[in-house]
């Protein structure tokens, strides 16, 4: 996968990206560390064993990379990974309308959320192409799982209006 | 912001579900005149479905509904021991007496012993015990243990490993006053829940261990009661004929009690005193219902463990829990 | 009543009459099983008013077909998206994806179907043969034993990250500090959990499998437009029964592999508390140890599909042994047919084979009846189901997270936990992108906090002496069995290479 991120013009590798989960485990690493330093040694045991072990894979792994960078093997940039700028768009929508569903779902309510949500995205990954259908096809989904979900396993999914109508109907 | 108030911000943006119970909660608050209760009163159980509390709840509200003309509805919310629970209830729902806390008053009044929750612990009280269920001493079948002498011999000997649920519970707290009695010290080794706690005395990993009674008796031939912590052992052969420790050592320690009680928040009963009169008042003559009786059978419970108290007994046990987690709390906490 | 073969000739007709309550529970299960979130337990606890209702009989037969069949159910969103809902099915998708990407998905589902009904019968005869002694196991298998076999299952970290040890250290550490959040098991002191009380008892199951695996999965395949290349798709396409028989044939010539690593989920299953997701880790990184390719596994081989599927259904025997014999349940579903049995008055442990032989005996009858009509009525949906990797990412992507939130959702019903399963999401994207394996990350986010519990009480057991690792003789005998593990494969690549050479 990381030859994907490689410049095809250079040879060089690029690290920047494979540095991000070392970097936020190392974080994490020295947080978790910040919450135990004053518990009783129960509370410490595991954390410091798995704990240093860890920093000290990222440290060898840092020093590796930081070798390699003054080598000429491997170079260090942010550049977002190279694929096709449509595909990058959809992507990032998509992530963004997996946010917003799970912002609005408390207020919205479970099903017509997760209709509007199947409806946006099954627009925005197919270029906008047959909404109509799409929207028939989100509508009924929305209420196939509301019915496995809420009225089938009674799930305490969020309710909003569309809920509070059907249980006033029935 | 003081932290406690900004950890409950941070709870509540993020926790448990059922968003519209909160909006519908605030557009149906019941105005001040009308007939109480005119809707579904919701019961948070800071346990999971299908447990013990599950299905006690079932047999009470079964009867209780009729009495108070009205539906309960469940809300399970499980996690870190109780707290979650409580802190849902505190946080989430209105105080007008359209909610209230299932919880048991043993093991989770001694979690706020050992660390005080986000809100305050006398902004809520319980107002109706359901029943008394005793801590008891007990050990695998087939154990070398037969009864309580041998378990003090042998730890004169050597520290016993005592499996028990968690050290937070009042079974806990009862070992280790056998242990500052009989000048025997025993090593509490937490389990993390009743079933595994049964597992470690019958698979023989620990020398011994201390639990709830309901769930040893569940274990049916797979234990051997040794010792109640209790004034008297109601269950009889179903505990192995074991004696109580009051009994047996001539001690005056409170029964070690496991109690399922129904609370509310305090700002509800300061706001809408009558409405807490009639779920006392209905919920006491549902406890004397003959239905009730046959319900709680119904559920499998055992019947002596039925054991009604109002506000008075709740706040005593209450603040008995709270005196005794303050005293152990060094043996509780680790620090 | 006498116990001889009369009797349980008799037993099993009488359970196969009851095909009435098997058949539909069977495809409950595998509805249940296929949802992330849910288990065969807590449908059990749904629908717990009407399992009282029924009779004795019926309920138990009703449990054990659902909680067979929820374990094959679990396998199938596994292998053909991504999607382990169970943590007993999160070694299902190591090589059971590869497969289904590469259009091969109706194979492998026939291969896990009939791994699993193979192992399950096995496992579930040799429990009705052996069941006084492997109830057993439990009085042996303590804390100092138990922290070994975890560290069997740890230690495939090393082995999936082969191809970047510090990479796949990094991965696996992270997970396992993961798993660490959560108040320790012995003060309940919170630790890593960022102020969440959702966290306070660990970070929970399901949403990180689901994040890690499925949601970062949905988020990748938008760049493909499709699960599968052209090329796949025709051999999906062109598929016709013939592929389910394949996957038969491979199975069965595999029957001692299915043997062996059954087995090692029946014994892990008797251990009261262990469970699936321990067995097919152990079992999977027991059949690469001793495979001669096993760098073929995690890229869709034969074998580390059936090991996995083989061994989480031998743990279904395994747990409902002690429930059975001794009285005390070996994980959640027997839990939950403990307070069924007790509410109609059924004794369990020993009393149950003496008062009432013919329920006993009949759960593991009705276990085996369960998985042979699974032969008839799952294994010919192989072919219509593996058709879902034809269906286009445009559809998929979202029915998968909506599918997955929902699934992170159920077990607590909490809505952190579909944030919590968005993060893992974006953590498995971020690992993927980068060349990390995020199956490492997962088995330290699942093994790390049973390890550091069964660590925990055996130090404190021990008032905190290291040397208490070493006190037992059969956990002398495991940690030798492990070094040897760690140490073989190397040594069979030696050999292999050394051979190849002359």
């Amino acid at each position: 996968m990381n030859e994907k991120e490689q410049p095809i013009s250079s040879p060089k590798k690029n690290i920047a990206g494979e540095l991000i989960l070392p970097f936020c485990a190392l974080l994490f690493t020295l947080y978790y560390f910040s919450t135990v330093i004053e518990s009783p040694w129960t509370a410490q045991v595991n954390a410091f064993m798995v704990g240093s072990v860890l920093i000290g894979v990222i440290i060898i792994f840092f020093i590796t990379r930081t070798i390699m960078l003054l080598n000429g093997k491997a170079q260090l940039h942010l550049n977002v990974p190279r694929i096709h700028s449509s595909i990058k768009t959809r992507q990032s929508g998509f992530i963004g309308l997996t946010i917003a569903y799970l912002l609005v779902i408390e207020s919205f309510g479970f099903t017509l959320t997760t209709g509007l949500f199947f409806w946006g995205s099954m627009l925005l990954l197919d270029y906008g192409k047959a909404p109509v259908v799409k929207g028939a096809l989100a509508v009924f989904m929305a209420l196939a799982a509301y019915g496995i979900f809420i009225l089938g396993f009674e799930t305490r999914l969020p309710k909003g209006v569309f809920e509070a109508f059907l249980t006033g109907v029935f | 912001m003081d932290y406690n108030a900004m950890k409950r911000r941070q709870f509540l943006k993020t926790s448990a579900a059922a968003g519209g119970t909160l909006l519908a909660g605030g557009l149906m608050s019941s105005p001040a005149w009308a007939a109480y209760p005119d809707r579904n009163i919701d019961v948070i159980v800071p346990t999971r479905a299908g447990g013990g509390a599950d299905r006690l709840l079932r047999a009470v509200s079964s009867v209780w509904k009729k009495h108070l003309n009205t539906n309960f509805e469940p809300g399970f919310f499980p996690g870190a021991s109780g707290r979650v629970g409580y802190e849902v209830y505190m946080g989430k729902y209105q105080p007008d007496a359209y909610s209230l806390i299932f919880g048991n008053m043993g093991p989770e009044v001694l979690n706020w012993a050992v660390k005080a929750p986000s809100f305050d612990i006398n902004d809520y009280f319980y107002f109706g015990r359901v029943d008394t269920d005793p801590g008891v001493v007990f050990v695998g079948a087939e154990s070398k243990f037969q009864s309580i002498d041998d378990i003090i011999a042998e730890g004169k000997k050597r520290k016993l490993n005592v499996g028990t649920s968690r050290l937070a519970h009042p079974a806990s707290i009862g070992i280790l006053a056998l242990g500052e009695e009989v000048g025997v010290e025993f090593n509490l080794v937490p389990l993390s829940g009743g079933k595994k706690t049964v597992a470690g005395a019958v698979t023989l990993e620990m020398d011994f261990c201390v639990l709830t009674s309901g769930s040893v008796i569940a274990a049916g031939d797979a234990c051997r009661t040794l010792l109640v912590f209790d004034n008297k052992n109601l269950a009889g052969d179903k505990l192995s004929n074991a004696p109580t420790m009051n009994d047996y050592f001539g001690t005056k320690l409170p029964p070690m009690y496991s109690a399922r009680a129904f609370g509310i928040h305090k700002a509800a009963a300061d706001k809408y005193p009558d409405r807490l009169e009639l779920l006392q008042k209905t919920f006491k003559d549902a406890m004397n219902d003959p239905a009730y009786k046959d319900a709680f059978l119904k559920s499998k419970g055992f019947w002596p463990y039925s054991n009604y108290g109002g506000v008075t007994e709740c706040e005593e046990f209450k603040n008995a829990m709270l005196e005794l987690g303050g005293r152990y709390r060094s043996l509780l906490t680790g620090k | 009543m006498d116990i001889n073969l009369a009797f349980f000739v008799e037993l099993f007709f009488h359970v196969l009459g009851m095909w009435w309550v098997i058949v539909p529970s069977i495809l409950l299960g595998l509805v249940v099983g296929a949802i992330p979130g849910f288990s065969a337990a807590n449908t059990i606890i749904i629908l717990l008013p009407l399992t009282f209702l029924m009779d004795v009989e019926v309920g138990l037969v009703f449990m054990i077909a659902l909680y067979c069949s929820s374990r094959l159910g679990a396998g199938i969103p596994a292998i053909l998206v991504n999607i382990p809902g169970t943590a007993g099915a999160a070694a299902t998708p190591l090589d059971g994806y590869p497969m289904a990407k590469q259009g091969l998905g109706q194979r492998a589902l026939s291969i896990s179907f009939v791994s699993s009904i193979i192992g399950g019968v096995l496992t579930t005869v040799l429990a009705l043969v052996t069941m006084p002694w492997l109830a057993r196991v439990g009085f042996y298998m303590h804390s100092v034993e138990m922290i070994v076999v975890m560290l069997f299952g740890i230690s495939l970290i090393a082995s999936v990250a082969a191809k970047d040890m510090i990479k796949g250290l990094i991965a696996g550490f992270f997970g396992l500090m993961i798993g660490s959040i959560g108040a320790d098991h012995v003060y309940a002191t919170p630790r890593g959990t960022m102020g969440f009380l959702e966290l306070y008892d660990g970070v929970p199951l399901i949403p990180a499998l689901v994040g890690l695996f499925a949601i970062s999965e949905a988020f990748l395949v938008i760049e493909k437009g499709t699960f599968l290349s052209k090329t796949n798709v025709q051999n999906v396409d062109n598929a016709s029964w013939k592929e389910t028989i394949i996957g038969v044939r491979i199975t069965l010539k595999r029957w001692y592999h299915i043997t062996w690593t059954s087995m090692i989920g029946l014994i892990i299953g008797v251990i009261p508390g262990a469970g699936a997701a321990i067995a097919s880790f152990v079992a999977y990184q027991q059949s690469r140890t001793f495979s001669k390719t096993p760098e073929a596994y995690g890229t869709g081989h034969y074998e580390g599909l059936i090991a996995p599927e083989a061994a989480n259904n031998g743990v279904t025997a395994g747990t409902l042994i002690p429930l059975m014999v001794l009285g005390i349940p070996g994980g959640a579903t027997a839990a939950i047919m403990m307070v069924v049995m007790q509410y109609q008055g059924v004794p369990t442990g020993p009393r149950l084979f003496t008062e009432r032989p013919e329920l006993g005996y009949g759960v593991f009858m009705a276990m085996l009846v369960t998985y042979l009509l699974m032969a008839f009525t799952i294994l010919p949906m192989s072919r219509y189901m593996s058709r879902v990797t034809m269906v286009s990412t445009t559809y998929m992507s979202p029915i998968i997270i909506a599918f997955t939130l929902v699934g992170s959702f159920v077990p607590r019903e909490y809505m952190f936990d579909m944030y919590l399963a968005f993060a893992f999401g974006i953590i498995g994207y971020i690992a993927r992108k980068t060349g990390y394996h995020v199956a490492a990350i997962l088995i330290g986010v699942i093994l790390g906090p049973l390890l550091e519990q069964y660590m925990l009480r055996a130090l404190k057991m021990s008032d905190g002496d290291p040397m208490v690792l070493f006190s037992s003789s059969l956990g002398n005998m495991l940690w030798a069995a492990l070094v040897i593990t760690l140490i073989l494969p190397a040594f069979f690549k030696r050999r292999r290479q050394s051979k190849a050479v002359e």
